[in-house]
C-alpha cells in the first residue's frame, strides 16, 4: 500500500492536522507575546509601583529592637511629662523645644529614641501622640 | 560613587531611574556626616541644597507645629517640602547621628530642566511618595513648575 491509501490508512490526515495545529497554535501565542512585551517591560520597569514586587524594607518596618537603660527611662518620663502639658496631638518640634529650654540631656537622640521605640507616633497629619502602651513596655 | 548610587537604589524616588540618570544624579551629590541636633535648613534662608537621607533620623519642622520624620535611607527632602521660589520654607534638624546626601538646589534645577523624561519620572514618584508618607504635605499648593522649588 503506498500514496493517500497509505496516509488515510495509518491516521496521517488526522497526525498531520494535530501537527499543523500544535505547530500554528504555537506560533500565535509566540507572536502574541511579542507584541505584548513592550508592557511587560514596562510592568518590569516600573515594578516599584506595583503593591507585590515591593521590596519588604520599603513595604514596612522592621520591629525595632530598643533597650532602655534606666537613663533613657528616666528621659522617657520626663518627656511624658512634658507631653502632658500639650494638646492631644501635640507638635513634635515644640516638643523638642520645650525638652531643650527645659535642660533635658540629649533631647534630640531621646526624642529619637522615643519615636523609634513608638512611644510618640505620627497622626499622619503632621502632629503626633503619646503611645501609652508602648511606654509601658519600654520606660514603665 | 557607587555607595551614593546603592543610596539612591533605596529610596522609592530614584530606584526606577535608568542607570545613565542615576550616575548624573549621583555626580552631584556630596556626602555630610550630620550630628545630632544640627540643623541642616532653616526657614526663610535662602535655599541652597536639598538632601537624600544615608542614615541616620531627620525632623522636617513645618508651618502650624507640623512636622514630619524621615528615617529611611533613600528619604528625599528636596522640592516643595523644602524650598518655595528659593528659599526654604521648613527647617531641617538631625535627630541623631548619621549621613545625608546633599545636593546644591541649583545642580538638581538644572538636572531636571535639561532632561524632560528625567523630571517627569522624578515628579511622579515624588509626588506618590508624598501622598503615601506626606499627604498633609501633598494637599498644601502645589507650585505650578518644578522650577519654583
Amino acid at each position: 500500500m503506498y500514496g493517500l491509501e497509505a496516509i488515510a490508512t495509518n491516521n496521517g490526515w488526522a497526525i498531520s492536522v494535530v501537527g499543523v495545529s500544535i505547530v500554528f497554535t504555537g506560533l500565535m501565542l509566540l507572536s502574541l507575546s511579542i507584541s505584548r512585551i513592550h508592557k511587560i517591560l514596562d510592568l518590569w520597569d516600573n515594578r516599584n509601583d506595583i503593591r507585590i514586587f515591593r521590596k519588604k524594607t520599603q513595604e514596612k518596618k522592621e520591629p525595632v529592637l530598643l533597650v532602655f537603660t534606666e537613663n533613657n527611662k528616666e528621659s522617657a518620663r520626663q518627656f511624658r511629662l512634658l507631653i502632658k502639658t500639650m494638646d492631644d496631638p501635640f507638635s513634635l518640634q515644640c516638643l523638642l523645644y520645650l525638652a531643650q529650654i527645659s535642660g533635658l540631656e540629649r533631647p534630640h537622640s531621646s526624642l529619637c529614641r522615643l519615636i523609634k521605640a513608638g512611644i510618640i507616633e505620627p497622626d499622619h497629619q503632621g502632629k503626633y501622640f503619646f503611645n501609652r502602651e508602648a511606654f509601658k513596655k519600654f520606660a514603665s | 560613587m557607587s555607595g551614593e548610587l546603592e543610596i539612591l537604589k533605596k529610596g522609592t524616588i530614584f530606584s526606577s531611574l535608568a542607570p545613565a540618570d542615576l550616575e548624573k544624579l549621583g555626580s552631584i551629590l556630596e556626602k555630610w556626616d550630620i550630628q545630632e541636633g544640627e540643623t541642616l535648613a532653616t526657614k526663610e534662608e535662602r535655599a541652597t541644597y536639598f538632601f537624600i537621607l544615608s542614615s541616620g533620623t531627620l525632623l522636617i519642622a513645618m508651618d502650624e507645629g507640623k512636622s514630619a520624620v524621615m528615617n529611611r535611607a533613600g528619604d528625599f527632602i528636596g522640592m516643595e517640602l523644602l524650598s518655595s521660589k528659593g528659599k526654604y520654607i521648613n527647617s531641617v534638624i538631625a535627630l541623631e547621628n548619621g549621613e545625608v546626601l546633599a545636593m546644591k538646589r541649583d545642580d538638581f534645577i538644572d538636572l531636571i530642566q535639561e532632561d524632560s523624561l528625567l523630571a517627569e519620572t522624578i515628579m511622579y514618584h515624588w509626588n506618590s511618595f508624598l501622598e503615601e508618607n506626606f499627604s498633609f504635605v501633598a494637599q498644601k499648593e502645589i507650585p505650578d513648575t518644578a522650577y519654583q522649588y
